[in-house]
């Protein structure tokens, strides 16, 4: 059995282990600024284009870090969570206290992903309160919940990647780059075959598009909330300008595809470390 | 005084090729039990197997009858480690961790308060509870580790190499808290190459030398053993060589040195010192005293490893 003891202690380390590391802070400063501009660019636009959209404002904000660079996040705490602890040394003073290793693996995972969504809910309601000041009162903000929600699950995917290659590499800037190669690689083959399918009228590429892990993570959070708009025309217009589509698609079907890539990454993780010995520093 | 710790034909081979063991040893309540050898011996691997950090690739470790690897919980429960190389998330004071600590070992609040004054006390890190680990020295590192390593006053502490890099003053230090807790009827395993700190505080050694256990006895024992006496002998005169010579002659004698009026004779095997006294007295030098040395723990060490590759 998991002792909440132990969960709540690991979720406040990997909170503030966090918060400590300047390569992270970069990127969550960069996904602020990326809000910034996005707004600035917003209010560059001709104002007849933007009027009928000025409700959906908080759309554009929310979801465009989803296209890319919380996942990018989302992978480099999963990798640094447990190979960091290695490197450092600090994985021996945990799993020589009172402890499983079952609650330091849960630990770990819940420390990171408790970082991750209260950063998603951060630049959400930043989003959200920007729209709001910059474009007049929002339209369909009920649906911002299930934003945050869908976004906080599609992270799940690049996470769990970047937990498993830093558990079994044990290097921390070995495993960013691997999962982050994953990440690029299955971006860039999804664009390539969507072209290539349009190109050539062939719908068929499309089937194994579904298969990578960036088919789930990057369009379930546009897919849950144009869902939930109540303007399908406009949500279209979005999901055009500010996602590389082109298709929608069923969330349960995301959700199995986020739901595989994430439990098959945390069960090669657990095993690693349920199996083998704790990696000693290096000297 | 029950087995404690039993390590038996502990056998570990890393990816790179390398393989350290057989390693046996045992560790009964209430002793201090000191585990030298040279680096890269294998002390650190036969502390990692008690502690369940490592899969033994054979033999079996327990620990108060817990399998380490299998029973993690209960193994650290009652184990209190303070490791080699310390290291602790910087970001946390020495009382915040400690706290964290005592949390973990399922003190309740009262009792936490209590548990850390204690250790801050105790580690003389009083004055440095709120400043963070990333700005200690690497002396108040390793004292705040065996204060982590006491939280909960376990049943078994374990120390690797606990004076390692740590300055003359930082030492003195840490050998008082060992003292005391030697005092204190601990059972401590504790791992160092510095044989004199070993010889000061353990009360049984083993040895490990090229991966595996080439001795495990008493330190009293060890220390009083007959081979490799030790006798210095003060002269009122500087002595003739035919007088060395007779002494280099009798049985047991390994070796003879003579410097100004000292003649230091080192036996083998064989207690000859009525005869070295005999031929000194009656010799034109004028035998004023003879004193004999028990061999240090080192020269113990050089002696099992000469046999051991033999």
């Amino acid at each position: 059995m998991l002792s909440a003891n132990a969960l709540t202690t690991f979720i406040t380390y990997q909170m503030r282990r966090s918060l400590a590391r300047k390569r992270l802070l970069i990127l969550i400063a960069s996904i602020f600024l990326l809000e910034i501009v996005i707004y600035l660019v917003l209010t560059r636009l001709p104002e007849t284009l933007i009027r009928p959209l000025a409700g959906y404002a908080w759309v554009v904000g929310v979801l465009a870090p989803s296209t890319a660079l919380i996942h990018v996040l989302a992978l480099m705490v999963g990798a640094t969570t447990s190979a960091e602890e290695y490197e450092v040394g600090t994985a021996d003073y945990w799993l020589t206290r009172p402890i499983t290793r079952l609650e330091y693996f849960v630990g770990n995972l819940a420390g990171g992903l408790t970082f991750l969504s209260i950063l998603i809910l951060l630049y959400s309601f930043f989003a959200a309160a920007i729209s709001s000041y910059v474009f007049g009162p929002q339209t369909d903000l009920a649906v911002l919940p299930t934003t945050v929600l869908s976004t906080i699950a599609s992270v799940l995917v690049f996470y769990s990647l970047g937990l498993m290659v830093g558990e079994l590499l044990r290097r921390s800037m070995l495993a960013t780059i691997l999962s982050g190669m994953v990440f690029f690689g299955s971006f860039i083959a999804e664009t390539y075959l969507n072209i290539v399918s349009t190109i050539n009228n062939d719908p068929s590429l499309l089937d194994y598009v579904r298969y990578l892990p960036t088919w789930g993570a990057v369009r379930l959070a546009s897919a849950t909330t144009f869902n939930g708009l109540g303007a399908p025309s406009i949500g279209s217009v979005f999901l055009q300008l500010f996602t590389t589509l082109g298709q929608t698609a069923e969330t349960a079907a995301l959700l199995t595809n986020i739901a595989a890539y994430t439990a098959a990454a945390l069960i090669v993780a657990w095993t690693r470390l349920r199996n083998t010995d704790v990696t000693r520093r290096a000297l | 005084m029950y087995e404690t710790v039993v390590v038996q034909g502990l056998v570990k081979h890393y990816g790179d090729g390398g393989r350290v063991g057989p390693i046996s040893i045992t560790v009964r309540r209430q002793e201090v039990y000191g585990l030298v050898g040279p680096n890269g011996s294998g002390k650190t691997t036969t502390i990692r197997a008690i502690l369940g950090l490592l899969k033994p690739s054979s033999g079996t470790v327990t620990v108060m009858g817990y399998n380490p690897f299998k029973d993690t919980k209960k193994v650290n429960l009652l184990v209190g480690y303070s490791p080699e190389i310390p290291v602790y998330p910087s970001f946390y004071s020495a009382r915040q961790l400690l706290t964290l600590t005592c949390k973990l070992k399922g003190l309740s609040r009262q009792d936490t308060m209590r548990e850390v004054g204690r250790l801050l006390d105790l580690t003389g890190l009083v004055n440095h509870a709120d400043r963070k680990i990333g700005n200690f020295s690497k002396g108040m590192v390793q004292r705040l580790s065996i204060g982590l390593a006491m939280v909960g006053d376990p049943e078994i502490l374990v120390l690797d190499e606990p004076m390692l890099g740590v300055d003359p003053v930082g030492r003195v230090q840490i050998r008082d808290i060992l003292g005391d807790l030697k005092k204190e009827g601990k059972t401590i395993i504790f791992s160092s190459h510095e044989l004199y700190e070993v010889e000061r505080l353990a009360d049984t050694v083993g040895m490990v030398y090229m991966g595996r256990t080439v001795l495990e006895k008493p330190v009293a024992e060890l220390l009083s053993n007959r081979d490799g006496l030790r006798v210095v002998a003060e002269l009122k005169k500087t002595p003739r060589p035919e007088t060395l010579e007779m002494i280099r002659a009798l049985k047991g004698v390994e070796h003879v040195s003579a410097e100004a009026q000292h003649v230091t004779v080192l036996m083998n095997g064989y207690d000859a010192r009525d005869e070295v006294a005999k031929i000194l007295a009656n010799s034109d030098s004028g035998l004023v005293g003879l004193k004999t040395l028990n061999p240090t723990l080192e020269e113990v060490f050089i002696k099992v490893v000469e046999n051991a590759l033999r």
